[in-house]
């Protein structure tokens, strides 16, 4: 999906710089822009997080295509992705000048090939089949909150509101999906059983 | 599908980003975007949130503020039947009732609101001199009953030839008829009576 492609009504705030718009644009593409910081800097995003450097130059990048100038520069009939890859990898350009991490510059963004060692070892093929059948036995509305938040990546606020309910439901139903998840896998002895900590 | 090396333990980010298929989860965006709204410069005045302010908070505000104002201007405009002006200074309430108009020869009587139980002394001060309305001549006083609904003095006076122009009436509920009585008063307030000429 190509945002303002899709919806054009967009594109005027998005100019003017109304931040709604801007949080809905990043919320589409910051993970795409994280994916390719991960793949530049050599590393699965497993191993990463947003407190890392992938997330300074997913921050960088977005910092930079929404300023005034980047905003008013964008035409709204090419796709956005290939816009704002292309200002994300001048942010990489600038960290590899720094040579403060080795970062690989190009243009591919072909699926990772890296090793399978480099991933997280709760990444496990058995453990994501055993995550896809946990998720496959959602009810409503934990199925529409799982799809919006974890799937489609929106804002609580954006959630509550798509599916009338309050923003603490939305926090109530997101805890209960970990809990319900944690104790799929201990069931099925796919990880360490979390102890129980006593309340006072 | 290779085998589970060792059974990980999961903690809340993990079980997240499980959930979100490896990709950043939910709440790695959510505060991915906390970051960068605070990075980022504040929105122009012709934000939706400045704009909603406008019409949420602001234009009430001025509606009111312009109901106000209309208020008072009517007030300050609006005839007084019997040219006086409440000048109070608290305690209680005093209207200044002339009949059939304020110009000398007419009646005079007073109407007090709000006032304590206690006896009526009035008077007016011109230079040195002080010319007693209650108690009159006669020493008498008007008996007022505690009252918060306006009471109406039937013991009206006859306005002098000589009041002309502003003149100030102090009003004090008093525990004794006696002139002495104002010395310690219940309660206190001043009227301006506008008295008019008599001839055209």
């Amino acid at each position: 999906m190509t945002l303002f492609l899709d919806s054009p009504v967009l594109l005027p705030p998005f100019v003017r710089g109304e931040r709604p718009v801007l949080e809905r644009v990043y919320r589409h593409y910051v993970r795409g822009v994280f994916a390719m910081a991960c793949r530049s800097l050599n590393t699965h995003p497993s191993s990463e997080s947003m407190a890392s450097d992938a997330g300074d130059i997913v921050s960088e990048t977005f910092l930079r295509a929404f300023a005034d100038t980047a905003r008013k520069a964008y035409d709204g009939l090419r796709p956005y992705r290939p816009y704002l890859m292309t200002i994300g990898r001048n942010v990489l350009r600038k960290l590899a000048i720094s040579g403060r991490r080795q970062v690989r510059l190009d243009d591919n963004d072909e699926p990772y090939t890296l090793d399978e060692h480099t991933k997280e070892p709760y990444e496990h093929p058995t453990i994501i089949a055993a995550t896809e059948q946990f998720i496959g036995t959602l009810n409503e509305p934990e199925r529409s909150v799982h799809r919006l938040r974890y799937d489609q990546g929106e804002g609580q606020e954006e959630t509550a509101k798509q599916l009338r309910l309050s923003r603490q439901q939305v926090r109530t139903i997101e805890a209960k999906l970990r809990n319900m998840l944690r104790l799929h896998l201990e069931r099925l002895h796919l990880i360490e059983t979390a102890p129980i900590t006593e309340s006072l | 599908m290779s085998s589970l090396p060792q059974k990980p333990s999961l903690n809340d980010a993990q079980l997240d980003r499980l959930l979100s298929h490896g990709e950043l989860s939910p709440q790695e965006v959510d505060a991915g975007w906390e970051t960068l709204a605070a990075k980022m410069a504040p929105e122009k005045a012709t934000s939706w949130m400045q704009r909603l302010l406008q019409v949420r908070v602001l234009t009430p505000v001025m509606i009111t503020a312009c109901l106000l104002l209309a208020l008072f201007v009517t007030l300050k405009l609006q005839p007084k039947d019997d040219a006086f002006t409440v000048r109070g200074e608290g305690g209680f309430h005093a209207v200044a009732r002339c009949l059939p108009s304020c110009v000398p020869g007419a009646k005079l009587a007073f109407e007090l609101g709000d006032a304590p139980q206690g006896y009526l002394l009035a008077w007016v001060s011109q230079g040195a001199d002080t010319l007693w309305i209650f108690p009159d001549a006669a020493g008498f006083s008007p008996l007022l009953a505690a009252s918060r609904e306006a009471q109406l003095i039937p013991q009206a006076i006859t306005i002098p030839d000589d009041w002309h122009g502003a003149i100030d009436i102090t009003l004090v509920i008093g525990g004794s008829p006696e002139r002495e009585a104002r010395d310690a008063p219940r309660a206190r307030t001043t009227l301006r009576v506008s008295v008019l000429d008599a001839t055209p």
